[in-house]
């Protein structure tokens, strides 16, 4: 398969102030971050909050720069690119976030939304660009009529429905999408899941799914990350992390989450405490605070990620 | 569970009414059910089935713009929507208490954890300052709170969620009510915490003995709580049964399409079932079955008049017409 992006040991760090007087803490939100994304693929991100998933997201789209790492887009190392080509690179990639009302303007109607990336990146002339609007509201399966509504009269599912429309307006290669159904219900999430699948078949687009939510990931990704504190703990195919996963993190990250059957036996794993928080790096391995795997050498030793036949995990068990 | 064990909470035939711009809307429409003692109950639903509203309503704490014309909250031989608001104040936080889904809204954010907790000491049991805080630690250890000592001097602000949400479970367990409530009480917890809630709380009843209402739209987390299940749809209760007869054999057409409609662990589909459409507002309730426009099996009886609830054995009742039919049941309005 066709290598599109190449993430090469990223990091994002910001720094804190607390007060005027006190020393200036990191936070390393994203720590070391390095994947492949494949053509048509869709790598899902996942991890609670304080992991850096979302981070991660925005960071190999340039939305937010990166304190260090490269960034390659078909070979060509965008992370330093600037102004001109920023602006062509990022008809290629685009974003689709969890709340799409807090990006569309509440004073344009739902086309004007749509039509205006496709306009001020010149793609088409203002009429065909109009009928293109129509052709993508159709896509995303939404009434013609919607072109002259307001954001604020549309429901959740509806609004996230324009937020995929605007995010094809540029015809990209690769959508990032944060948390895209985790706020609306159950039956209109569904709806939302499907339309995913359906473009991806239709136009081979490349998905970075992030989501909190382990069996949505499931549903829609080719390959998987693990990120816990900033850092990716476990990467592998999807059928490689569900039916063997490595890393203690991933294996009670996957019992904790409640499955709808009475009837189900397995014994829940509950992780004690709370993940501790970016800004207070952890000596050796950052999940050794609450692993129920824990040996010595694991809040000594920081681990690397190595590869096991493709399946890469963080953790001292592994390393021989 | 649910055989044999006593009525607590006997909800009956509850409407409730808002008025919004001088109109009257309906957003509870004749809820009935009953929580015995030491059972979870669930009460599930998408956003806006009114699931919130029914559980404000035992607490006595539905907005200023609202009434309930009709029907009547039993506990303890006692209607709660008839006594006034000294009597109310006993019962509430006491008897029946209520943790919310965002706990920092509930915390006074200028109080310490411990005075918070304490006053509910002062205030239910007359105690002093200092024995009430020495019990809020007592209460803090019972909710797996580390360092209690430390945390009863700490500002709501300083917690992370997870810790609020345990600070709050242990506030509402405090006087040991009959009946806790849960609105949604994991919802804005990581999976990881919220297991570790979901213990707790399973723990504390076993310890309490108390019966608890939970309220989720997690499919998932009413299957590993609850004893049993009621679910509503647009102010209404459509289903209710046993967890058993409920995941198993659902039996309306909106249970069965919002579990087809998860994506499972287990299995692979290929794409996800969907319920076409969304759940609308109070104020386009349609006629006849709520759920009608959005059911692929709605006949013209079902937008014309309200359906039946139905018995499907001891503890399953379902309201639908096609149900009602399938079984030879004579429908009567």
């Amino acid at each position: 398969m066709e290598k599109i992006m190449e993430v090469v040991n990223l990091k994002k760090y910001f720094t804190l102030k607390d007060s005027l007087f006190s020393r200036k803490r990191v936070l390393r939100a994203v720590d070391d971050v390095s994947f492949e994304l494949y053509k048509g693929e869709t790598l899902g991100l996942v991890g609670e909050s304080g992991s850096g998933k979302s981070t991660t997201g925005r960071t190999i789209l340039r939305l937010t720069e990166p304190t260090s790492g490269q960034i390659f887009y078909h070979g060509q190392d965008i992370s330093n690119i600037n102004g001109e080509k920023m602006r062509e690179m990022r008809k290629n990639m685009q974003m689709i976030f969890q709340d799409p009302y807090a990006s569309l303007n509440p004073r344009m109607t739902i086309g004007e939304s749509i039509l205006e990336p496709i306009l001020s990146h010149g793609l088409l002339e203002s009429k065909e660009a109009v009928n293109r609007v129509f052709e993508l509201l159709e896509l995303v399966g939404l009434d013609a009529e919607y072109y002259y509504r307001y954001p604020h009269q549309f429901s959740g599912g509806q609004r996230q429905r324009v937020g995929i429309a605007r995010a094809l307006a540029l015809k990209p290669e690769i959508i990032v999408a944060d948390e895209p159904v985790s706020a609306l219900d159950v039956s209109v999430q569904a709806q939302i899941i499907n339309l995913f699948k359906d473009l991806q078949e239709k136009f081979g687009f490349t998905y970075v799914f992030i989501a909190h939510d382990l069996s949505v990931v499931k549903y829609l990704s080719d390959r998987i990350a693990v990120m816990y504190l900033g850092e990716i703990v476990e990467l592998c195919s999807k059928d490689e992390l569900f039916n063997n996963p490595l890393h203690p993190y991933s294996i009670a990250l996957m019992s904790a989450i409640p499955v709808p059957n009475p009837r189900r036996k397995e014994k829940r794993i509950i992780l004690e405490g709370d993940i501790p928080s970016p800004a207070n790096p952890i000596k050796g391995c950052r999940f050794s605070s609450r692993c129920f795997k824990k040996k010595d050498i694991c809040s000594e030793v920081h681990p690397q990620l190595i590869d096991i036949n493709g399946h890469k995990v963080r953790c001292h068990q592994y390393s021989q | 569970m649910r055989n044999g064990a006593n009525k607590l909470l006997e909800v009956k035939d509850i409407v409730v009414e808002f008025n919004i711009d001088n109109e009257r809307v309906n957003v509870l429409d004749r809820v009935s059910f009953s929580i015995k003692e030491g059972e979870v109950v669930g009460l599930v639903g998408e956003s806006g089935c009114g699931k919130s509203m029914t559980s404000l309503s035992i607490m006595r704490l539905l907005p200023k713009n609202s009434r309930i014309p009709k029907g009547e909250i039993l506990f303890k031989d006692s209607d709660l929507l008839r006594l006034d608001e000294n009597q109310m104040a006993s019962i509430r936080g006491n008897e029946i208490a209520m943790i919310f889904q965002e706990p920092m809204t509930s915390l006074n954010p200028v109080y310490t954890i411990g005075d918070q907790i304490a006053e509910m000491f002062i205030l239910h049991y007359k105690m002093q300052k200092k024995d009430a805080l020495d019990l809020a630690v007592e209460r803090l250890k019972q909710v797996s709170i580390s360092s209690p000592e430390k945390v009863i001097k700490q500002y709501p602000h300083q917690l992370s969620g997870g810790m609020r949400q345990r600070v709050m479970i242990a506030m509402a367990m405090s006087c040991n009510p009959k009946i806790l409530i849960a609105d949604e009480p994991t919802t804005a917890l990581d999976v990881t915490i919220q297991a570790q809630i979901l213990d707790l709380m399973r723990r504390l009843k076993e310890e309490t003995k108390a019966s608890i209402l939970l309220i989720t739209h997690d499919l998932g987390v009413v299957a590993e709580m609850c004893d049993y299940v009621i679910v509503m749809y647009a102010g209404k209760i459509v289903e209710e049964g046993d967890v058993y007869s409920l995941f198993e054999n659902p039996k309306h057409p909106y249970t069965i399409g919002l579990l087809k409609s998860l994506p499972s662990l287990n299995e692979m589909r290929h794409r996800l079932h969907t319920i076409k459409g969304t759940v609308p507002s109070p104020k386009d309730y349609p006629k006849g079955c709520r759920f009608s426009p959005r059911c692929e099996k709605a006949t013209s009886e079902c937008f014309r008049d309200t359906p039946p609830f139905i018995s499907l054995g001891d503890t399953h009742k379902v309201s639908c017409f096609n149900v009602a039919y399938e079984i030879g049941n004579s429908v009567n309005v």
